[in-house]
């Protein structure tokens, strides 16, 4: 038996005689980043990270701590500060939370492939993402983001149900945003790549394109307000489905927070719209093989033709609202036990991006949220108004790129108003999967 | 103390092994308790501890850094090490003999968060939701939570500074959900301060949780905001995050140094309006974005960043003072030990002008009262910003008329700063999370009334 087993074991025996459940997420991994500036080799950092939550359960009711320090005595004092966390939440709940028994997993043995990469192919990969972004255009002034990294993480479950489940992978990331000027136009972007093996990494690839994107957005000029058809671009459409992220939790369901709730079986969204949650999707960066509960992961579809299908649900909100149990507990060791989905995918449609920039005589092409959800979303009434930039296309053709404006809506309206889907997903690295979106019109501040 | 000087001294002698200019390590042990109640019912308690080390190399201008979790000698000896040999095949160096910065706090603390009884939290918690409720029958759902964090940081360097310092912040926030016939909406406040939690009686909870419940109904009847340039009036306090987002980042030397700041170059030149003044002040007593020592073991100062819309200075750290040549600012902040320290700004605000805000609204025909500002970013290489704002009126022939929803403003910072025309005499600052390469960390934000002659209103089209 391991260190970590026969330190659990003591708590599982403590527990036992306080009358209580118990359940330890430890997480944690080593990440290398190297970053460049200027042709030098500016930070290089190796970090590594181990954290251990303990969840206690005294019938109806939890209590959580956690903590770095894996000593004996300083997981024995966490575990009395659960416990002592879960006399205090008395929700007046009669439902005892169970805990998840031990289950058969799908291997993913696969993920955890750590290569003999020799230190000096990493730092030139970091190297040449700068270089060859500094190098490809006279405009371009800098490159002020730009990184490699190299991540292995893992997480570990164990319960007082004897369960005991671990999930290890590796992967590589890396991205450059390039700072490009001309005249009084300046305008920054970049693209970026998350592989799992340290040969498919295309360096001059992922700089260039990032340096395409920076150039082809100089000169952009205000966008007339108005309503507009946009293609909300594949890289883009994650936002969207952030937006409704939270709506397929059982438990927001349950708190009344859900724009979903009510709705199960019902036709909200256009019915060209089609999204699975799909754990073993490898394109996906949300792959596992068991949840955060240390239940066995399974696909969901969510919707189906525009009906609303399922909510996602952990063990305790599919006792409590009597839903299938779809394995979808989320927790970090320092945070409570929610509910969220793995990786969206949503259905291809069968157009090119071309044919959908030509389905109306004028259509914004938006390729970059400029800020985030808390930009501009509110999730209580689901309305939006987010900033974006972007092109604009007049019977197909682009006439040119657009300056930042804000689009509004409600975003149960745009999934309603989604008229056809592209034949092409985008680039791995997003929990999300998404083809490019057309919606029939949206609102859009521009001058 | 966190480790003991001679475990730090041989710790930093290892980081020098191999030819490093300078080495520093940053010890942090932290408490943190979030304490959450949904309906007057408990709903969340989680306690739980940060510790370890972020060991930190110079060579020249590249930064190593390596963090452990193990705080014994040997795990401090062994991650310095590592770190030194990733990059160097130098000469060793010897640190510097430790000597102890006095621990000097401008800050004072009550009971820590550990300490204080937990009913005493509650009280306040539950208080947040009889008040909502009282006041508006349409109340549906109240959410009140308290965070509270106690941060204890020891740092020693190569150069022999040994410094302690405690941190400790709470925050008490609140959400709450109305339903107003058949439109549901919800508004947000919080309250707090660099300290603990004993503020919260001298604090009037009612009016704040009363205030926030008034601001969820009028959004039920709130048309939603018109699209197109007009003159805006942003309110103070948290107004004051436009200032932090649109010119605040490009002024850290993180961004300057990258030359990914459109403020290079333009010290001593005239970048806003000159009734413009704005400074970055970490030594407030008790102030949200306040230090006593930076996380380099600086100690903090009180920086005119702008004065009379001419740039005065940069916000800069011990790496942005050896690549810019200007000096520190004592400015390195971090979120935890898990990131290398970068130059981030602490108090930042712009200082009172002499208008007042009633001239102010007379002053505009047709316009924006940004009474409440939300979430917002901005791109520092081109100081593209973008802010929502929560609660907002129409201005109308100089008079603040009708309430509207979903206004956003959108701007370019430097244009910005230029069509500001008017400063009221009201200064108020407010809390912020301002999260960049260094991780997310408590900073201020703040300004009196500012008039911005014209900006774009993301709202919708007609």
């Amino acid at each position: 038996m391991d260190a970590i087993k026969e330190n659990f074991q003591k708590i599982v025996e403590l527990a036992r005689q306080d009358g209580a459940k118990v359940e330890m997420l430890l997480s944690g991994g080593e990440n290398l980043s190297i970053g460049y500036q200027k042709n030098k080799l500016e930070s290089f950092e190796a970090t590594q990270s181990q954290m251990a939550g303990l969840r206690v359960i005294l019938g109806a009711n939890q209590g959580y701590a956690y903590t770095e320090n894996l000593s004996d005595e300083s997981l024995l004092r966490t575990y009395r500060e659960a416990l002592s966390n879960a006399k205090t939440v008395q929700k007046g709940e009669s439902l005892e939370v169970p805990l998840v028994k031990p289950q058969t997993v799908q291997a993913m043995n696969h993920l955890f492939n750590p290569e003999n990469v020799a230190m000096d192919k990493k730092m030139e990969v970091a190297r040449l993402l700068e270089e060859i972004s500094l190098n490809v255009d006279k405009r371009v002034q800098a490159v002020p983001y730009s990184g490699f990294s190299e991540t292995v993480s893992f997480k570990r479950i164990l319960n007082s149900e004897g369960l005991d489940q671990e999930f290890k992978q590796n992967y590589y990331s890396g991205y450059a945003y390039a700072l490009a000027k001309e005249g009084e136009s300046s305008k920054m972007d970049g693209e970026g790549f998350f592989v799992r093996s340290f040969q498919d990494i295309k360096t001059k690839e992922v700089a260039e394109e990032g340096v395409r994107k920076a150039l082809s957005r100089l000169g952009a000029q205000k966008l007339p307000t108005g309503n507009y058809a946009v293609v909300i671009d594949r890289s883009q459409f994650p936002m969207v489905l952030q937006m409704i992220y939270s709506y397929f939790s059982a438990k927001q369901v349950h708190e009344g927070k859900s724009l979903f709730k009510g709705k199960l079986g019902q036709k909200i969204a256009s019915e060209k719209f089609q999204l699975v949650d799909d754990p073993f999707e490898l394109r996906g960066s949300a792959v596992r093989p068991f949840d955060d509960e240390g239940a066995s992961s399974q696909k969901t579809v969510l919707f189906e033709k525009g009906v609303l299908k399922n909510f996602l649900t952990n063990l305790e909100y599919a006792n409590k609202m009597e839903l299938p149990h779809t394995a979808h507990a989320r927790r970090s060791p320092a945070s409570q036990l929610e509910i969220a989905p793995t990786n969206l995918l949503v259905a291809k449609g069968t157009k090119s991006l071309q044919e959908l920039l030509s389905s109306h005589t004028k259509v914004v092409h938006l390729t970059e949220f400029s800020g985030g959800l808390h930009a501009g979303f509110k999730e209580t009434t689901g309305d939006f108004s987010m900033p974006a930039e972007g092109f604009l296309y007049e019977n197909g053709k682009c006439i040119g790129p657009i300056d930042q404006f804000v689009m509004s809506g409600n975003v149960l309206d745009l999934l309603r108003d989604i008229e056809d889907l592209g034949n092409e997903y985008n680039k791995p690295g997003s929990s999300m999967i998404c083809p490019d979106v057309l919606v029939k019109s949206l609102s859009f501040a521009g001058a | 103390m966190i480790v003991q000087p001679h475990i730090l001294t041989k710790a930093l002698d290892a980081a020098l092994s191999t030819g490093a200019d300078f080495a520093d390590i940053f010890l942090e042990d932290t408490y943190s308790s979030q304490l959450t109640v949904l309906n007057s019912k408990p709903e969340q308690a989680i306690v739980g501890q940060l510790y370890g080390a972020g060991i930190r190399l110079f060579f020249g201008h590249e930064i190593v850094y390596v963090t452990t979790n193990d705080l014994s000698e040997a795990g401090l000896v062994k991650a310095a090490l590592n770190a030194a040999q990733t990059r160097g095949a130098g000469v060793a160096k010897k640190t510097m003999p430790l000597m102890q910065v006095p621990f000097d706090s401008i800050h004072t603390y009550g009971e820590k968060p550990w300490e204080m009884n937990r009913d005493r939290k509650f009280q306040w918690l539950n208080s947040i939701d009889q008040y909502s409720r009282a006041r508006h029958a349409a109340v549906t759902q109240v959410e009140a939570g308290l965070n509270e964090k106690f941060q204890r940081v020891q740092i020693a360097n190569s150069r022999g500074v040994m410094a302690y310092d405690e941190r400790a912040y709470s925050r008490l926030r609140m959400q709450t959900f109305v339903e107003n016939n058949g439109i549901k909406e919800s508004a947000a406040e919080d309250e707090g301060h660099m300290g603990t939690s004993e503020i919260y009686d001298q604090i009037n909870l009612k009016e704040l949780a009363e205030r926030n419940a008034d601001c969820a109904m009028m959004l039920t009847t709130a048309a939603y905001a018109p699209a197109g340039e007009m003159p805006v009036v942003i309110d103070n306090g948290f107004g004051g995050v436009i200032f932090h987002e649109a010119s605040g980042h490009g002024l850290e030397t993180t961004s300057v140094a990258k030359d990914a700041s459109v403020f290079c170059g333009k010290l001593g030149q005239k970048i806003a309006h000159e009734s413009v003044t704005a400074i970055d002040d970490g030594t407030i007593q008790n102030g949200w974005g306040s230090l006593t020592i930076d996380d380099e073991g600086n100690k903090t100062q009180k920086t005119t960043l702008i004065e009379n819309g001419v740039l005065k200075s940069y916000i800069v750290d011990e790496m942005g003072s050896l690549q810019t040549g200007h000096a520190i600012t004592g400015s390195g902040r971090r979120q935890s030990y898990k990131y290398a320290p970068a130059s981030r700004m602490r108090n930042t605000y712009i200082a009172a002008g002499k208008d007042t805000f009633e001239d102010m609204i007379r002053d505009v025909d047709y316009g924006l009262y940004a009474k409440k500002m939300g979430g917002g970013s901005v791109n520092p290489g081109t100081g593209d910003y973008n802010f929502q704002v929560s609660e907002a009126y129409i201005i109308r022939n100089g008079r603040i008329e009708e309430p509207v929803k979903g206004a956003c403003l959108i701007g370019r910072g430097i244009d910005t700063l230029g069509k500001i025309t008017k400063v009221s005499n009201d200064l108020k600052l407010a809390r912020g999370m301002c999260g960049s390469v260094s991780g997310s960390i408590p900073a201020a934000v703040g300004q009196p009334q500012i008039l911005v002659s014209s900006l774009m209103v993301g709202g919708r089209a007609k």
